[in-house]
């Protein structure tokens, strides 16, 4: 979806606009502040947070006149930039100090640009693999490993009973194991 | 053993990986969509409910406690039972006691209503009068019937009056009210007293030191 479309269609309604914008962005500005928010907040910030960016957009769009036509790269600013904010509102007194301290400029930064990359690629080789095991494997894992949901919970995204997702879930880690400890990755 | 596998290297992730997550797998399902976009749309009171139930934890007494409860429950209950159907029986027993110590009081009460006979033997007190004398007369009307009158011999005055047969006792005397001092009961034979004859009572007590007279009659 374009921003010329969604202002045209926050003309004619604006409670459908909304809706197709969420519809359509829910499950990537969902993915952004999870990933952000994954190890310092609760399911229910992330659940906030992703409230409080489509507020945060819907209120930019309906008031502010926007240049660029990208909205999907909009959205994705506004959800960085909103999850990044809550996380070092959560985490605020772990990884963070203030400006006015006087070592600040001496401070090093945590960033290591090699090992930053190499992550990356890491990264991208396990979702490969994952993405390998075949679905509804690759969901499973994803949802049980990653996005830390109960067999109930999964039986909601792919067809099939918790028991059954217990097993499969089982057989998919060993798989994924081995194919990790073909590829050297330690996770 | 194995470690646990936790898929924490896909934190913080670049934009590229997570197009790809988002692209690949859905990060919710369509009820806490549902839930986020009614949030959005300031249905707050809604999402806070359903939010409210779905942290809800469910919390597993410990078995002891729950027999620890019914055993205080249970010794409670007992005690209260105990103690009522104690404080029952003492009730009951202080009851039957009352009842006894009514039952001999009205004993004692009908014993005194025994009475003493007034004849020419009886020599004693009469209303507190030690000094008395009876003064006789046949009445000839009525036949074998006497006109019986008590003078104090101290004042000479007549202090009771009383009517009866010849064969039977002047008056009776008796404590009727209980009051430690016997009233005189005198028959009445030839007035007519409450519209028919023969059929009434003369009581004579004692308070302080007046005579008192009082009439008693049967309607029947």
């Amino acid at each position: 979806m374009k921003h010329s479309e969604y202002q045209q269609l926050l003309k004619t309604d604006k409670c459908k606009a909304q809706r197709t914008v969420f519809d359509e962005y829910l499950n990537y500005v969902y993915t952004i502040a999870f990933n952000r928010l994954r190890s310092c907040g609760s399911r229910e910030d992330v659940d906030e947070c992703v409230s409080d960016i489509f507020k945060d957009i819907f209120d930019s769009y309906e008031n502010k006149p926007i240049a660029d036509n990208d909205i999907k790269g909009f959205i994705s600013t506004v959800a960085l930039r909103k999850s990044a904010a809550y996380y070092h509102r959560l985490c605020r007194n772990k990884n963070s100090i203030s400006l006015d301290d006087e070592h600040t400029d001496t401070f090093p930064s945590d960033e290591n640009i090699s090992e930053s990359a190499e992550k990356n690629e890491m990264r991208r080789t396990l979702m490969k693999l994952i993405e390998s095991l075949g679905e509804p494997d690759s969901t499973i894992i994803i949802q049980k490993y990653y996005y830390g949901r109960n067999s109930f919970e999964i039986s909601g995204f792919v067809s099939l009973t918790p028991a059954m997702i217990r097993v499969r879930s089982s057989r998919a880690l060993k798989k994924l194991r081995r194919l990790l400890s073909d590829n050297d990755i330690s996770i | 053993m194995k470690k646990k596998l936790d898929l924490k290297i896909l934190e913080n992730s670049d934009i590229k990986t997570i197009e790809a997550l988002s692209y690949k797998y859905r990060a919710l399902d369509d009820a806490e969509a549902e839930k986020i976009f009614r949030r959005i749309t300031n249905d707050t009171e809604e999402y806070y409910e359903e939010a409210q139930e779905h942290n809800v934890e469910i919390y597993h007494r410990p078995i002891w406690r729950k027999a620890l409860s019914a055993a205080v429950s249970l010794t409670i209950v007992a005690g209260i039972t105990t103690l009522g159907s104690l404080f029952y029986s003492q009730l009951k027993k202080s009851d039957s006691l009352n009842n006894t110590a009514s039952y001999s009081a009205s004993d004692s009460l009908e014993n005194t209503f025994t009475p003493v006979a007034i004849t020419d033997d009886y020599n004693g007190d009469i209303l507190g009068v030690r000094n008395w004398h009876i003064e006789k007369a046949k009445n000839n009307k009525y036949g074998n019937t006497l006109s019986v009158k008590f003078v104090n011999d101290d004042t000479g005055s007549e202090f009771a009056y009383s009517e009866c047969s010849e064969d039977k006792p002047y008056a009776y005397l008796a404590d009727l009210d209980n009051d430690g001092t016997n009233e005189l009961i005198c028959n009445k034979v030839f007035g007519i007293f409450g519209g028919t004859t023969n059929d009434h009572a003369v009581i004579y007590r004692l308070r302080g030191e007046t005579i008192e007279e009082l009439c008693l009659f049967d309607r029947s």
